[in-house]
């Protein structure tokens, strides 16, 4: 089977990396020079393409009449309406799958005939959700250091640092409170922050030290 | 008329400054550098958004609109905006200035009216060149033998 992945951001990346592990054939479009390298050294030159997956001359050259999946993954949802519509209407492939990620758009893609479309937002949204309420440290953020993570958590009722000043809680090394949301309303954590059930508390930690902040703050 | 006009560029301007003589015109722009640059000397209405934003166009009145016209630099953003336009809000007569010859004339076998400005100008020259008598618009917009891929 034969994938093309137009926009190689973290989602066509991610999603290349799992459909090569099936040893299905891909190819990822990239316009953005630097993302283009940095694609090229982790799945080698033939899988990556360099150049506007919304041109015709680039689809042809791609390979789009042979392909059997389009994904236009771009972050820009004109730029996947367009991809989509010309793989179908262009050359005729299969399946046109497009990222939407204004919501809003949905109704559009679906009336021009973009009936598969993926949400991320929404569909990480409803998965953050999910955590939430399993009371768990969530990642919000990969940082540029691979080795920190920013994570946020909702103290619950049971949270051991409730009711804590914030300078009687021991974090791990490398660790900081970063700030907490209440009644909707962000603070700065200061060394007089007293934590309250409900606060969503933002840290910085290392990816490591991430068991023991989830202990720290976590029943 | 009731024209809403998307992009305030340089033929964005100088058609509103057209219609505008017979007709109730809507401008949408997102960039007020541009808005400042070209449309000073306008009567109409400028919206400063996003073209592709519900809230923006609704704004600009495009359930009453009669006609569309986008004229924003960016292709994708011009079919979109184009489609949301005829198939949303029902505008009757919708333009879209498509500036890649070959997505142009994709979306004129869809239906759409669409205008290459590059390729129209180049079979007007070609046209004065020989001394040819001038032809319709559609003949102009059409892709020239060739040029497809």
């Amino acid at each position: 089977m034969y994938t093309i992945i137009v926009g190689g951001g973290r989602i066509g990346s991610c999603l290349a990396s799992k459909l090569f592990k099936r040893e299905n054939e891909i190819l990822i479009i990239e316009k953005d020079i630097e993302r283009f390298k940095h694609l090229q050294s982790s799945f080698g030159d033939d899988l990556v393409y360099f150049g506007d997956g919304c041109e015709l001359r680039v689809q042809r050259d791609a390979g789009f009449n042979r392909a059997d999946v389009i994904v236009a993954a771009t972050g820009s949802d004109s730029d996947n309406l367009i991809i989509a519509q010309l793989g179908k209407n262009k050359w005729d492939v299969n399946r046109a799958i497009a990222r939407i990620n204004d919501p809003k758009n949905e109704v559009l893609f679906k009336k021009l005939g973009i009936n598969e479309y993926i949400h991320a937002s929404e569909i990480v949204a409803s998965l953050l959700e999910q955590k939430i309420e399993t009371d768990e440290m969530l990642t919000l953020s990969n940082l540029v250091h691979e080795r920190y993570e920013l994570v946020e958590t909702i103290l619950s009722s049971r949270s051991p640092i409730v009711g804590l000043l914030c300078r009687d809680v021991e974090l791990p090394e490398s660790s900081f409170f970063l700030f907490y949301i209440r009644d909707n309303i962000a603070h700065a954590v200061s060394e007089d922050t007293v934590f309250e059930t409900g606060d969503a508390v933002a840290l910085l930690t290392t990816r490591d030290n991430i068991p023991k902040v989830d202990a720290i703050l976590c029943d | 008329m009731q024209i809403v006009v998307l992009g305030c560029g340089r033929t964005g301007s100088y058609l509103t400054k057209m219609l505008e003589q017979d007709h109730s015109v809507t401008l949408i722009e997102e960039d007020s550098v541009s808005v400042k640059r070209y449309g000073d000397n306008l009567e109409s209405t400028v919206i400063i958004g996003n073209g592709l934003d519900e809230n923006i166009l609704e704004q600009a009145s495009i359930h009453q609109a009669d006609a569309f016209f986008a004229l924003t630099r960016g292709d994708n953003t011009n079919i979109m905006a184009a489609q949301i336009a005829s198939e949303i809000y029902k505008v009757p007569r919708v333009c879209i200035r498509i500036a890649d010859p070959n997505r142009c004339q994709e979306y004129r076998k869809l239906g759409y009216f669409c205008i290459n400005p590059n390729g129209m100008m180049a079979q007007y020259m070609n046209d004065w060149l020989h001394e040819n008598e001038y032809r319709s618009i559609n003949t102009y917009n059409k892709l020239f033998d060739g040029m497809e891929i």
